[in-house]
């Protein structure tokens, strides 16, 4: 009976891990996910300008991905 | 007069996608603008259209052209300008084929049903069809047609190709707006979008084993032939619906499926035919004709 | 079947042109770019190759009283076939007006030397401390190609450049994309290095030493709040060299997932490690009186010579409904000045057919650095390292702005966005003397306007 307990917890483990496995969509399932402002690089030049005005008003910058040169403003 | 319902419009952006059931199959227009009653107004034109021509060309009703062929019961029959045209092309790929594509064909559904079962039909029964089959009995001049007794004509082949293409140039007359009709995966636009933006299609390629390809299609068509789910399986031989009309058989090593893009539906759904029909050489054939082909094996 | 090949096309082609009455053509590209969930330029889906794609915007940033500028940005990337792709980017930042030079307000009127040395600006009663010559152009160019290097694998390789009156900053970047589990899944692996040299006018200040101080008593001096003086004589020189330099690696870790069909998913690690001269020349700290609060003096500030930073950021995008996107962002970051900082912003992306309507909220809060003092008591041991600069103080800011945008119609893709943006910095404790009643880090109010316009030739 314990026996079977763990295999049952096994078995969801296992069911867990190929759900995560499965995340995602299949090519022809890219219709939104395609679309300009679904994007994680959408507004390239707006989020450039965005990071130069943070940088130099907080302590923090970057984070998001690779900017800019640097300017000696902080 | 059958009235069937108006084509449903679902709005995305400026995109408008009207869809309808037509031949079979899952329809859809998708027209490039912000004005949803031109939309609306493209839809109705597009299932129009492909009505007209299914009701037109369907073996299953009796006032179509196919059974009045058939009802000359030999005789000589003068068809219309349309008719002539989808015969002389019917005509055109009997002979790049050899004989393996053939718009008479037809009758070999009586006995091959591709429904996964194992029912493989039997020597005797496509023998005895053998004589029901074949181009060169027929007598085409162009205008009147003399199809044999017990014979009839089928345009299953190319009718669906030939409708879209179609549906899109009757669309074209009614709006300026970038279009794309879509019948069942035989589908083509009249050109790129608003912006110059291409269309995105994505393939399913999945009978490849690996993931499906996505293309953006900025003019012209992409037809898909073949069918992953049709097939008969006996004895662990899988038997593909493709059937090669010199035969009666299915083609041996056929591909699951094979998506040719060319300039016209009907076109690209010819070469995607003609590519199963050549079996295990499918992607020779298209590399050698040089189009852009997905095979799903 | 044998087939007598290269005979079909053409025959084909010209009974599909009977059967259609018609002549179609194909254009037709495989878009194995846009099926990879990371992200290269925008609209990358609509340029094709052999295009051009321009993308131009013009910021105006305006503190209330302190530093406005003017930053036009111009964008231009090349489609090349076989998803390759060229890009160059041109930024100009035009600042004037004032800035705070880290120093506690006073009483009294008080004059500072001017950064440069030359020259000094006398402040009010009150007043926080503006340097008022804040001006500076910066020109920053950048250039990167992308390419992929194998199947599922994309490299991006950029150079950059920027240039002001007294800065000069190199850098090279390059960041890998491995897109696997049928491109729904993508590492990211971003190195870069930068070299930055900083020459200002009057030369480096030696760090901790008195700026030239002097209380303005006179009648005339206190007619204006800013009044110039010739005071170059008075000018207490604490200048070292000519220049100073730094250098800065940056390595990012990614992975972005497609959750489903509407969503994604990104996470990246970031660790910046900065190394040199990392003191802004152009800061100082007050040192007060221990029980008046009156400021004595003025001494250059020091920061750490290495600053190692780390954050973690990650990202959600979903579509919602037909045409909205929700996009939300949380970073932590920590380094080891002992700073801590959360960012949240969020942006909804409102469709409208052609138009869009994006709303924008940021909140952002930083914990002090270690050294982050908001002055000095005269006679105790100095520090190694201080700095009063508001922006390493404890502090929360928000950001609030609106976009408007058109995707399509008559004068192509434009947008203007609207943002209000607000700091607040913590009050220094302990405040002796008269320095308790008068504000040492007042919040910063500013305005941005930012205009973009897309075309493509």
């Amino acid at each position: 009976m314990k026996t079977l307990a763990a295999c049952s917890v096994v078995l969801v483990v296992l069911g867990a891990l190929s759900g995560c496995a499965s995340l995602g969509v299949q090519p022809w399932q890219r219709d939104i996910l395609a679309r300009d402002e679904m994007s994680l690089g959408h507004d390239p030049v707006s989020a450039g300008l965005d990071d130069h005005i943070y940088f130099s008003k907080e302590a923090s910058s970057g984070g998001r991905g690779f900017g800019g040169g640097g300017c000696g403003c902080n | 007069m059958v009235t069937r319902p108006a084509p449903q419009l679902r709005r995305s952006g400026c995109l408008s996608v009207a869809r309808f059931e037509a031949m079979a199959s899952p329809c859809e227009v998708l027209v490039d603008t912000p004005d949803a009653d031109e939309a609306r107004r493209v839809g109705r034109v597009v299932a129009d259209e492909v009505a007209r021509i299914e009701r037109k060309f369907s073996r299953y009703r009796d006032d179509s052209v196919v059974a009045a062929i058939q009802a000359a019961r030999g005789a000589a029959f003068e068809v219309d300008a349309e008719t002539a045209r989808l015969l002389d092309y019917g005509q055109e790929l009997y002979a790049l084929s050899a004989g393996a594509f053939d718009l008479t064909c037809g009758v070999l559904r009586r006995v091959w049903t591709f429904d996964g079962s194992d029912r493989v039909a039997s020597e005797q029964e496509v023998d005895a069809l053998k004589p029901l089959m074949g181009w060169s009995k027929v007598s085409w001049d162009g205008r009147r047609i003399r199809l044999p007794l017990g014979m009839q004509i089928d345009f299953g082949g190319i009718g669906k190709e030939y409708a879209a293409d179609r549906a899109l140039m009757r669309a074209r007359r009614h709006s300026n707006s970038p279009i794309l009709v879509n019948l069942g995966g035989d589908l083509c636009c009249s050109g790129p979008r608003r912006g110059g933006a291409a269309w995105q299609i994505g393939v399913d390629t999945e009978g490849q084993g690996e993931a499906g390809s996505m293309l953006l299609l900025q003019s012209g068509a992409l037809a898909t032939s073949g069918d992953a789910n049709r097939y008969l399986l006996r004895d662990g031989v899988r038997y593909s619906h493709v059937l090669d009309a010199r035969t009666g058989w299915p083609v041996e090593h056929a591909a699951h499926a094979v998506t040719v893009a060319a300039p016209s539906c009907i076109e690209a759904g010819s070469l995607a035919t003609l590519a199963l029909l050549n079996g295990a050489a499918a992607e020779r054939f298209l590399a050698l004709e040089r189009v852009p082909h997905w095979v799903a094996r | 079947m044998q087939l007598k090949q290269r005979r079909i096309g053409a025959r084909l082609r010209r009974a599909s042109e009977r059967v259609l009455e018609q002549r179609r053509s194909l254009d037709v590209d495989p878009a194995l770019a846009i099926a990879g969930v990371m992200a290269a330029p925008a609209a990358m889906a609509a340029a094709q190759p052999g295009e051009w794609e321009l993308n131009s915007a013009i910021l105006f940033y305006s503190e209330a009283d302190r530093v406005s500028a003017i930053e036009p940005v111009f964008q231009a990337s090349r489609y090349f076939n076989n998803d390759r792709i060229f890009s160059a980017k041109l930024v100009v930042d035009a600042l004037t007006g004032a800035s705070a030079n880290g120093a506690v307000p006073s009483q009294d009127f008080q004059t500072f030397t001017r950064p440069s040395g030359r020259g000094s600006f006398t402040v009010a009663p009150g007043e926080v401390p503006l340097d008022d010559t804040f001006r500076d152009t910066r020109l920053a160019l950048s250039s990167s190609w992308a390419q992929p290097l194998a199947q599922n694998l994309r490299g991006s390789f950029g150079l950059n450049i920027s240039k002001e009156y007294d800065y000069l900053s190199l850098g090279a970047s390059s960041v890998l994309d491995w897109d696997f589990n049928k491109k729904n899944t993508t590492l990211t692996l971003g190195l870069g290095y930068a070299q930055d040299q900083v020459s200002p006018e009057g030369d480096i200040p030696t760090a901790l030493a008195p700026q030239s101080y002097a209380r303005g008593n006179s009648a005339d001096e206190a007619e204006s709040n800013y009044a110039l003086q010739d005071g170059s004589d008075d000018a207490e020189r604490a200048m070292r060299d000519s220049s100073e330099s730094k250098s800065v690696i940056d390595l990012l870790l990614g992975v972005t997932q497609v959750i489903d069909r509407r969503s994604l998913l990104q996470v990246n690690y970031s660790l910046s490690l900065s190394d040199g001269y990392l003191t802004d020349p152009f800061k100082v700290v007050s040192v007060v009186d221990g029980s008046s609060g009156t400021p004595l003096s003025q001494i250059y500030e020091n920061r750490p010579d290495s600053r190692a930073k780390h954050s973690v950021f990650v990202r959600g995008k979903r579509a919602i409904g037909d045409d909205d996107v929700l996009d939300l962002s949380y970073r932590y970051l920590f380094d080891d000045w002992g700073m801590t900082s959360h960012t949240v912003d969020m942006r909804y992306r409102w469709g409208l057919g052609e138009w869009f309507l994006q709303p924008h909220l940021r909140y952002y809060m930083q914990s002090a650095t270690d050294f982050y003092q908001g002055f000095l008591i005269d006679g105790q041991p100095l520090p190694a390292e201080v700095s009063a600069d508001y922006r390493l103080a404890d502090m929360q800011a928000l950001t609030a702005g609106i976009e408007v945008g058109r995707t399509a119609g008559p004068w192509g893709n434009w947008r203007v966005a609207l943002e209000y943006y607000r700091q607040t910095p913590d009050e220094p404790g302990g405040k002796p003397g008269a320095l308790a009643g008068l504000e040492l880090t007042p919040a910063v109010d500013a305005v941005m306007v930012r205009f973009n316009y897309d075309f493509k030739l």
